[in-house]
């Protein structure tokens, strides 16, 4: 195999890698960084990160990948807080801890929540879902969508929380059910 | 209020950025002591990120018919079909661009951060020509050669020069590798970084230019206004802040930011580029990057040199002027010459030649030619004394004594004598072709209206 076949077959395994657990390390980023504007940096850098190492990476062990991408991932979020010293919401270095293992350890049920999470935005009223829409699909400031609707951005703040609190609830109820089906 | 029910809003307060300073410790204190509040954050973050692709794309739209919204939605398809065929590319071509793009993200990776609004001779790797109106995702660019203009979302313009080598990180954040950039960072992108391997240099609201040699060296000039610069690398670097018409550089074997003599000859391709100006050629030179370079102080003699004035200005009055359509300049009357409707967004640049006796021959009559581009049409030229009078009461700088009289003195129909200035525009509308004339101690000067972007 020459050298630019072997660059194609790392980019190919890289690229199957990173595409199949991106959705986990963004959560994790996501969990210890307060603006989608940071995540998406983070992101961006661990993404360099990742592929410039990747032939420090043992191919053999596909699933060690993501606990290797969280550890560069943090790494970055680390050089990420420093950059932001000043920011006003930036964790204390021991909470960045707790939430840094707390949010490696979620990736034991994520994929699954995941999947629960598609069935209960089926369950959303049509206003949520059109919100939810406005904000996380298109990106939308809240401001602009309290614009559109006539509404305060309070107040869809309060209701983007409901919609929050609504997926959690019954993610977490479909997960317990599942658990409980397994026991029985 | 229950402890449940405070911990639910201060989680949904963090996930919306909407925390008070006091209700943000709270909840640090809270996720110290309850590792039940830290899985809810985790999941709440993780919720978020998965609501993109778990949404439905085409259940319900608005009861009404929501542009904006439904905008969206389609930037953001086709910018999937980009990000796809961008994976294509870098599998078939054995290139990788610095994103590797998952087939659906969180929209906020899929929006376009830049666009290429000019492109000079601009080739990327593999020979391959950069077009002007193509997207700029974040990832990484080689510019063989020639200059390009990427026009950020934010408002922020960076004029890149090859060869060059920049990984375009976010709309905020850029990595120079090699190569030279001139930036002009508005209102709605102060914070822009350019970061080098050696320099971090933060924008404060300004206009800059930064290099980076072959040998690592980074070369920071500051044009307007004034940058933050720190030494990449080192946590025990205090930022330096650099003022207008001041330069700093940072050596790969030195761990300081240090002083250097403010030399603007690295930036003098690029930055035409960043104010509008394609090319020039011959005799036609773009006035130097730096602060108070303007047309009453600036010592050139042997060439016409290009003053950006007023940028997208929208004039309240009707705007007299000496051509509009491509050809020849042919002297008219006053009355006769076309009138620019008022209510237009315009840039003015202020084209001079000032033949100030000098040297060994200070009588020499100076007789130079040359060609200038712009990236946008041109709608009116002003070559009349009475006329750049009138206009510089509307596109002038304020504080900015324009010298004066200024004369150009176009061939009289049927004159075939030499020593006349001659004034073309091209049928193109932005490329005007100037020869001038000029006994020492005299000026001239024209005025060029373009039409600016809204």
């Amino acid at each position: 195999m020459n050298e630019n076949q072997e660059n194609s077959t790392d980019h190919e395994a890289f690229l199957r890698l990173y595409t199949r657990f991106e959705g986990n390390l963004r959560a994790f980023v996501a969990s210890l960084l307060p603006t989608w504007e940071g995540v998406d940096e983070v992101m961006q850098e661990s993404s360099v990160v990742l592929w410039r190492k990747f032939s420090q990476f043992d191919q053999s062990a596909e699933s060690g990948f993501l606990n290797w991408a969280f550890m560069i991932a943090r790494y970055e979020v680390l050089k990420y807080r420093r950059r932001r010293a000043t920011d006003r919401l930036r964790f204390s270095d021991d909470v960045f801890e707790l939430l840094a293992n707390t949010a490696e350890s979620a990736i034991a049920t994520q994929d699954q929540r995941i999947r629960l999470l598609r069935e209960c935005v089926a369950n959303l009223e049509p206003a949520q879902l059109e919100l939810a829409k406005a904000v996380y699909q298109d990106g939308a400031a809240i401001k602009d969508v309290a614009d559109k609707v006539g509404r305060t951005p309070t107040g869809l703040y309060k209701a983007l929380a409901r919609i929050r609190n609504r997926l959690a609830a019954c993610v977490q109820s479909k997960l317990s059910a599942t658990v409980t089906e397994g026991l029985t | 209020m229950s402890t449940e029910q405070r911990d639910l809003e201060l989680v949904n307060g963090y996930c919306t950025g909407s925390l008070t300073d006091a209700e943000f410790l709270e909840l640090e204190a809270r996720l110290r002591e309850s590792s039940q509040l830290r899985q809810l954050l985790v999941e709440y973050r993780s919720i978020e990120t998965a609501l993109p692709t778990s949404l439905p794309f085409d259940s319900i739209r608005p009861s009404e018919p929501d542009a904006g919204v439904k905008d969206g939605v389609i930037r953001r398809l086709r910018f999937e079909v980009v990000a796809l065929a961008a994976v294509v590319v870098m599998l078939a071509g054995g290139v990788f661009l610095l994103l590797p793009v998952s087939p659906v993200q969180n929209p906020v990776d899929l929006r376009r951060i830049a666009v290429v609004a000019d492109s000079v001779g601009a080739y990327r790797a593999e020979n391959v020509a950069i077009q002007p109106g193509e997207s700029i995702a974040a990832g990484h660019l080689t510019l063989l050669r020639g200059v390009i203009r990427l026009d950020f979302v934010n408002g922020a313009s960076l004029a890149v020069e090859g060869p060059a080598k920049i990984d375009v990180v976010n709309k905020m954040r850029v990595v120079l590798q090699r190569g030279v950039v001139t930036a002009t960072i508005p209102e709605s992108a102060i914070g822009f970084v350019v970061d080098t391997d050696t320099a971090h240099v933060v924008d404060l609201g300004t206009a800059f230019g930064v290099s980076v040699g072959n040998d690592g060296t980074t070369d920071v000039c500051v044009f307007e206004g004034e940058v933050s610069v720190s030494r990449n690398g080192s946590t025990s670097s205090e930022p330096t802040l650099v003022h207008e018409g001041q330069a700093v550089r940072a050596l790969e074997q030195s761990s300081t930011i240090d002083s250097t003599h403010y030399e603007v000859a690295p930036f003098e391709n690029a930055w035409p580029v960043n104010s509008g100006v394609l090319q020039t050629t011959g005799s036609m030179r773009f006035v130097s990057p730096g602060p108070d370079f303007h047309p009453g102080n600036y010592e050139d003699n042997e060439h016409i040199v290009v003053f950006p004035e007023r940028t997208g200005f929208i004039p309240e009055e009707a705007i007299r002027v000496d051509m509009v359509d491509p050809g020849e300049y042919a002297r008219t009357d006053y009355r006769d010459k076309p009138v620019l409707p008022s209510g237009r967004r315009l840039t003015s640049y202020l084209l001079q030649l000032d033949a100030y006796p000098e040297g060994k021959n200070p009588n020499r009559r100076r007789s130079v030619r040359g060609q200038l581009t712009f990236a946008n049409p041109i709608v009116g030229v002003i070559t009349m004394n009475r006329l750049l009078k009138e206009s510089e009461a509307v596109f002038g700088l304020p504080d900015v004594s324009y010298p004066t009289p200024r004369t150009i003195e176009p061939r009289p129909e049927g004159d075939l004598r030499k020593g006349f200035d001659s004034l073309i525009l091209a049928a193109d509308r932005r490329t005007l072709f100037v020869e001038l004339q000029e006994n020492p101690g005299h000026l001239d000067q024209i005025r060029v209206l373009i039409e600016a972007e809204e």
